[in-house]
């Protein structure tokens, strides 16, 4: 499946998260980069979700930010929190762990180009302006 | 039990900010280790100011803090002076050396006189007190730690610890290759398993994971030899023969982008497998944290 850059193009394959202001994400009007996760591996893929809230969780469950439906994955599996500028994941206990470029990780703090996998799932970081 | 290992600087020898080593970071060495709660720092460098912050923001905030210096040198005690919790008079700070040595105090007190920084050692608001191995042991809390010398000028230390059968193994700055007992054979069969002294073997024996200065390449190493710092394939080896269950290469050299790192790191995974080993070997990248055992 052929990975796209994120742009105005691909705003309807973008899950949009919004932020507490409810500042519109992914429309293009913007002219900063954003940052975002790019689903590259597991159901969906390829999708995109840009990090505009303080935190979200990556999970199974429906009340995830970031939902997946894959079994691999745990119902609450990883938080991704915004800390200044940057962004750091951290595993919620989950039952396959979190892997940062193929190392087992509690937590870190994510730089452009990082791959996350949570089981079968795969996603790409990609940093914003 | 685990421990929790968290990565605050990895680089040696000097602060190396800027975009090429952003993914490992430019922050020289402090590592933090908790169990339960009892949190040990290993090292003072300039990573330890952003563990300083980190730890105001944590509830409830940690008052006890033990310090585990490897050795003086600038890369490993520059951040004390900016390192936050050491003006709260609410910590107490404990730092550890061999019994009656006032080594590390006299120089992390050192450093903080007129000519090199406003504020003085006297001044400082946390109690800070002194405490002392005795025949290379001691215990903090329910963890128990070990430290032994390395060969580095001026010497360094490297230290153990273990906490319910779980053990970390902190041994940076640590020339292993001037302690081979066949010195040569690393220039003559680069790809041999390399003998291991044998008194380092016995420290680290089936540590859970090992923190090692794995600073230079096989092509880097002939140039500069003496300087305290081993060729990464050694401390492979090491790790190898010691049974290690993983290894954390640490103490990047300042002149090694990200990509060199990755591709030091890779060298380092092929040999392990090259010798037969599942050992598990990664880049110490600041900013992140494993859990062991």
């Amino acid at each position: 499946m052929g990975r796209k850059p994120l742009g105005e193009e691909e705003v309807e394959h973008t899950a949009v998260i919004t932020d507490p202001m409810g500042s519109a994400v992914g429309s293009g009007r913007s002219t900063s980069r954003p940052h975002y996760l790019e689903l590259v591996e597991g159901p969906g893929a390829p999708r995109y979700y840009e990090l505009r809230r303080p935190a979200a969780v990556v999970g199974r469950s429906e009340q995830s930010d970031i939902q997946v439906d894959s079994e691999g994955l745990s119902r609450k599996h990883l938080l991704v929190t915004r800390n200044g500028g940057e962004f750091v994941v951290e595993d919620m206990d989950s039952r396959n762990g979190v892997f940062l470029n193929g190392v087992k990780i509690h937590s870190a703090t994510l730089r452009d180009m990082d791959t996350l996998q949570l089981g079968p799932v795969v996603f790409v970081y990609h940093e914003g302006d | 039990m685990s421990l929790l290992v968290k990565f605050w600087g990895t680089r040696g020898s000097v602060p190396t900010p800027g975009r090429r080593t952003q993914r490992y970071g430019g922050n020289t060495s402090c590592v933090e280790i908790r169990a339960g709660d009892t949190l040990i720092i290993c090292d003072g460098g300039t990573g330890l100011r952003e563990l300083g912050v980190d730890l105001a923001r944590r509830e409830p905030r940690p008052r006890r803090l033990h310090m585990f210096f490897s050795h003086p040198h600038w890369d490993h005690i520059q951040g004390f002076p900016f390192f936050g919790p050491a003006y709260d008079p609410g910590t107490t700070l404990f730092v550890y050396g061999a019994a009656r040595d006032w080594r590390i105090h006299e120089l992390l007190s050192g450093q903080m006189v007129s000519h090199y920084f406003p504020v003085s050692f006297r001044d400082l608001g946390a109690r800070i007190i002194a405490g002392e191995f005795h025949e290379g042991r001691l215990a903090v809390d329910s963890v128990n730690v070990t430290t032994f010398e390395q060969h580095h000028p001026g010497v360094s230390l490297g230290y153990v610890f273990e906490h319910e059968g779980v053990r970390v193994a902190y041994c940076t700055d640590s020339e292993l290759d001037a302690q081979l007992p066949d010195s040569h054979l690393a220039e003559h069969e680069p790809h041999a398993l390399r003998p291991a002294p044998e008194a380092v073997v016995a420290w680290i024996r089936g540590v859970d994971l090992l923190i090692a200065d794995g600073q230079w390449t096989d092509e880097e190493y002939p140039k500069r030899v003496g300087w305290g710092h081993p060729r990464a394939s050694t401390v492979v080896d090491l790790a190898v023969r010691a049974g290690v269950k993983q290894l954390g290469i640490f103490h990047h050299d300042p002149h090694h982008a990200d990509t060199d790192v990755d591709a030091l790191v890779e060298s380092c995974r092929q040999r392990a497998r090259a010798h037969g080993s599942s050992l598990e070997i990664f880049g110490a990248r600041e900013g992140m944290a494993v859990k062991v055992g």
